[in-house]
């Protein structure tokens, strides 16, 4: 009919005026077209009937709208022969509908030009630019933006199966001359790799069985308040034997940093072949009793940094905070422990990164994610670890080890800072105590005070109310600190757990947090003399082997 | 202590090792429960409500008792149809919120999240999933689901497939009616009428369908007549009883008890004193747990929830000589299926009708059909010079809620109210 149709493919960097016309809770995909549409670059929207989210949405826009072409195209969920006609028929009211707002004609036989010009020109959504010997990923779940995209390029993932929504390219053939070809057409449209809106999915298993021997790993794929597919990854997390990642976005830039901690270190549990060239300085020229190797941790609230050397043995270590500038405090630490060490920078052999800032440390030489860092260092303190707890300032991870001391499974917390550093900051801060007095203090508790709220501003409030009722401040400490436990067994569990375990990073130094961990848990935590070192020590191991040293 | 935490607290401890043990106390908690609701009722609750808190209870503990001949749903499925082949149905939201009941909601929330579900979905689901999951609740004969109002139905019945082994049947609700759409939905019943007669063994009889259709219409003629009267006289009621007044209009309308319910309302309404209390329209489920809202609400001569748009969802009468049919009509005229015009149009025609002071609408944590379409319903409400307050929360998971601001919100709301204000979120 003439109209230039063009995909959204929305980003934005806040949701205001969204939140202002459907509510915060709604999936963040929906609220971004809403956002995207709302600057006025289109004529009109074609929903489907996709999701309750959508189907508000087209509620909203329709109503706010009433001069643009806004419709909803119902979408069966059977794909029967019922189903097509019925769909066949929608699609035709749409068409005229559409020519009674835009004065076009809708041709059957123009339909069936296009798609005889269209049949067998499918275009492959996979790229395959990527250095040979880079993990085989297979993409499902919610639709991706341009960014998960780029980080997944950047990260030298290589994509070869896309199964995620909107995801999979359509295939239409031409249909036969005399048949009708919006019945052809609907059937070819039910007939797509379904989604997990329709009734039977089963062809989706068949299509990941298919690929089963072409990929290294499952990146599921989920947005914000978008349920619908995490069914499908609870079910696969049980069943499939291939190793499965999730990452959930929201459209906005905010979690990018995140996102690319969980990609990469989700690539290094596949064995990937690191993207960056290893730099062996000096390397060849001593020996392994020379040999130093620096690991530098630069978390969200603090810098760590080790030193090692040939013989594995930790030379010196150093703790600052991290303070707004990861390249300043980066280097403040390095001269630090070369000034402990008695070493200069030329003595090092290899500066490793690590920690949410590693990509900020110019003089280092490689970086490796903390996952794997925590695992690998975990192991150096005790050899029997298989499950690692670290809570640092803004995130918490669960990470599994195999028998070999590799990253098995892990999981993190989500954007939000429940059940990390930042919420005992903030709660320490409330209780009008250091935080360095808040689990001592937990430890005096007497009576049992329970924080229901997990969220840091709700939680927060409570402890507000629990003052305001008098209530004892080790009684309150030992709520919050219950309420962590509650939130971080949640994470562990979803990683399978096994004994032994072991708790890293800097809230590990809090004994009513381990202790509340340890009674939720029913087991105990390893821990050693500095648990917020573990992540710099396993840097530096990293940048041993790339010596030979094992 | 409070006994029924601890209850709650020891079915917890048993579910790891022994989940049938744990199921088998959720029995014996129900029973305890029937015996209170049949000997120790509530002074100030109606006799109506007294007979449903009763049978609410009674029949769910049946059907957990006897899951040979019990059908897992969600509520807007056609039960009448599984009624007619002698199926009693346990909607996933309705076992949901007696396991709120027990206080153990938290526990079978976290357990779904840990298998990987998000904390974004509702928590009706997950609950009903962490419970199913977990192996305390017996595998029925049979799932029913339907695409209409919720994603998550179509997907929770396929989780249950997957992981617990329960058959399962959807039907596809189309958005819209039409004479096709109706024939789509009636085919997809006779498929339905097939399954269940494989399942159960028994033949599909027509004229059971026809006298349970017969005894909905007499329900929904005694339950109009009871709102009528209403208007001029105050009739107790409380946040859980507008809750369990859904068993009545969905699950198991077209019983024999929901008739004699609706019934015994319809009579004693009467008996009841005017007290000229605001009334209230509530939209969306009624969060009985939030302690703010109990003080206003349960039983309180000054304001009262006159209904609410989920118990007045679909008021037409069955054309009972087409059994599928009325039933496929139903579902898709259901105010909650289709544009969200169509139930904002209804709730504003009921607050006229009903003569309602002022709505309030619930907005539950993860439903993404009732909080997308809040503020269109807001400003329809404006139009129409009826002043609605917004409220987040959870209906179900008593962590994600407030108290401390639901109070505030509340409170300014009603002071509002007072005062002749409008809106309020």
């Amino acid at each position: 009919m003439g109209a230039e149709m063009v995909r959204l493919e929305p980003e934005t960097a806040n949701f205001d005026c969204a939140d202002a016309r459907m509510h915060p809770n709604v999936c963040s995909y929906a609220k971004a077209v809403l956002e995207e549409f709302s600057r006025g670059n289109c004529d009109g929207l074609i929903l489907t009937t996709c999701c309750d989210s959508i189907r508000r949405l087209y509620d909203v826009l329709h109503a706010g709208y009433p001069k643009k072409f806004i419709r909803i195209l119902d979408v069966p969920r059977l794909e029967n022969e019922e189903a097509v006609h019925l769909y066949a028929a929608r699609i035709k009211a749409l068409a005229e509908d559409y020519a009674v707002f835009s004065g076009r004609k809708f041709e059957e036989e123009e339909l069936r030009r296009l798609l005889l010009c269209r049949a067998g020109a499918v275009q492959d959504h996979v790229k395959t630019s990527v250095p040979p010997g880079a993990p085989r990923i297979a993409l499902l779940g919610a639709r991706y933006g341009k960014s998960l995209r780029e980080l997944l390029e950047k990260a030298g993932a290589n994509l070869v199966l896309d199964m995620t929504c909107e995801g999979t390219p359509r295939a239409f053939s031409a249909s036969a001359e005399g048949a009708p070809v919006l019945d052809c057409y609907a059937r070819q449209l039910l007939g797509q790799l379904p989604c997990l809106r329709m009734a039977d999915v089963s062809e989706r298993k068949k299509q990941l069985c298919r690929f089963t021997d072409e990929i290294d790993g499952i990146i599921y794929h989920t947005v914000k308040f978008c349920d619908v597919y995490s069914y499908e990854y609870s079910i696969l997390r049980r069943k499939t034997e291939i190793p499965l990642l999730k990452l959930e976005t929201d459209t906005t830039p905010q979690c990018a940093g995140q996102l690319q901690t969980r990609i990469e270190a989700f690539l290094e549990t596949l064995h990937a072949v690191d993207g960056k060239q290893v730099i062996k300085k000096n390397a060849g020229k001593k020996e392994n009793r020379h040999l130093y190797v620096l690991g530098i941790d630069s978390g969200s609230t603090s810098t760590n940094a080790a030193i090692l050397n040939g013989k594995k043995e930790i030379i010196t270590s150093g703790t600052i905070r991290t303070g707004a500038k990861t390249t300043e405090s980066a280097g403040r630490i390095l001269d630090e422990v070369l000034g402990k060490a008695g070493l200069s920078r030329s003595d090092l052999s290899l500066i490793v990164s690590t920690g949410y800032g590693r990509v900020s440390i110019p003089f280092a030489d490689r970086s490796v994610t903390e996952i794997s860092c925590h695992g690998k260092g975990a192991r150096y303190f005790n050899p029997n670890i298989r499950t690692i707890l670290d809570i640092g300032g803004q995130d918490s991870k669960a990470i599994r080890l195999n028998e070999q001391g590799e990253v098995a499974d892990f999981a993190m917390n989500d954007k939000c800072a429940a059940g990390t550093g930042r919420f005992l900051e903030a709660m320490a801060r409330t209780l009008e105590l250091d935080i360095s007095e808040l689990g001592p203090v937990s430890l005096r508790a007497k009576e049992d005070v329970a924080i229901s709220s997990m969220c840091t501003v709700f939680a927060e409030s409570e402890v507000i109310s629990l003052i305001a009722q008098n209530k004892e401040k080790a009684d309150i400490a030992r709520g919050v600190h219950r309420a962590i436990a509650g939130k971080v067994c949640s994470l562990l569990s979803r990683v399978n757990p096994e004994p032994e375990y072991m708790m890293t990073g800097g809230v590990a130094k809090n004994p009513g947090v381990v202790k509340a961990v340890e009674e939720k848990l029913g087991a105990k935590m390893y821990l050693c003399p500095d648990p917020e070192i573990v992540g710099a020590v396993g840097a530096a191991l990293f940048g041993l082997e790339s010596f030979g040293v094992a | 202590m409070d006994p029924v935490k601890w209850y709650g607290g020891l079915i917890e401890s048993l579910v790891p090792k022994n989940p049938e043990k744990a199921g088998k106390l959720i029995r014996t908690g129900l029973r305890l429960e029937e015996f209170r609701c049949a000997h120790l009722p509530e002074k100030q609750m109606p006799q109506a409500y007294r007979y449903l808190n009763y049978m609410a209870v009674k029949v769910v503990a049946d059907a957990l008792s006897h899951p040979e001949t019990c059908a897992w749903t969600n509520i807007f499925a056609p039960t009448e149809l599984l009624q007619s082949f002698g199926l009693c149905c346990i909607s996933m939201e309705c076992l949901s919120s007696y396991l709120s009941g027990f206080r153990m909601e938290d526990y079978f929330i976290d357990r779904a999240e840990a298998d990987g579900l998000p904390t974004t979905l509702c928590s009706y689901h997950k609950g009903f999933i962490g419970a199913a999951g977990s192996g305390v609740l017996p595998k029925p004969v049979f799932g029913v689901t339907t695409s209409a109002t919720c994603d998550g139905n179509i997907s929770t019945f396929r989780w249950l497939r997957e992981r617990c082994g329960v058959k399962d049947f959807v039907i596809d609700v189309p958005y819209a009616w039409s004479p096709e759409a109706e024939e789509y939905v009636v085919g997809q019943l006779r498929e339905l009428i097939s399954v269940l007669a494989d399942a159960t063994g028994k033949k599909y009889d027509e004229d059971a369908l026809r006298e349970i259709l017969r005894r909905e219409n007499r329900s929904k003629t005694y339950f109009q007549a009871a709102l009528e009267k209403r208007l001029s006289h105050t009739y107790p009621n409380t946040l859980t009883l507008v809750l369990f007044l859904l068993l009545a209009t969905h699950l198991y309308i077209g019983s024999e008890w929901v008739e004699k319910f609706f019934r015994i309302m319809s009579e004693e309404v009467e008996r009841y004193p005017d007290l000229h209390e605001k009334r209230i329209f509530w939209i969306h489920i009624t969060p009985y747990l939030l302690t703010p809202l109990q003080k206003y609400l349960n039983y309180n001569s000054r304001y009262a929830i006159f209904c609410d748009d989920f118990n007045l969802d679909y008021m037409e009468m069955l054309d009972e000589s087409r059994p599928l049919h009325a039933l496929a009509r139903k579902m898709i005229l259901n105010i909650y299926n289709g544009d969200f015009q169509r139930k904002a149009d209804a709730c504003a025609d009921n607050i006229q009708k009903y003569r309602c002071d002022a709505a309030v609408e619930f907005c539950h944590w993860g439903c993404k059909q009732s909080a997308g379409g809040a503020v269109l319903l807001k400003e329809k409400l404006r139009k129409a010079g009826t002043p609605m307050l917004i409220l987040d929360g959870d209906a179900l998971d008593r962590r994600n809620n407030h108290d401390g601001q639901v109070k505030t919100r509340f409170e300014a709301f009603l002071e509002m109210l007072e005062k002749g204000g409008d809106a309020a979120r």
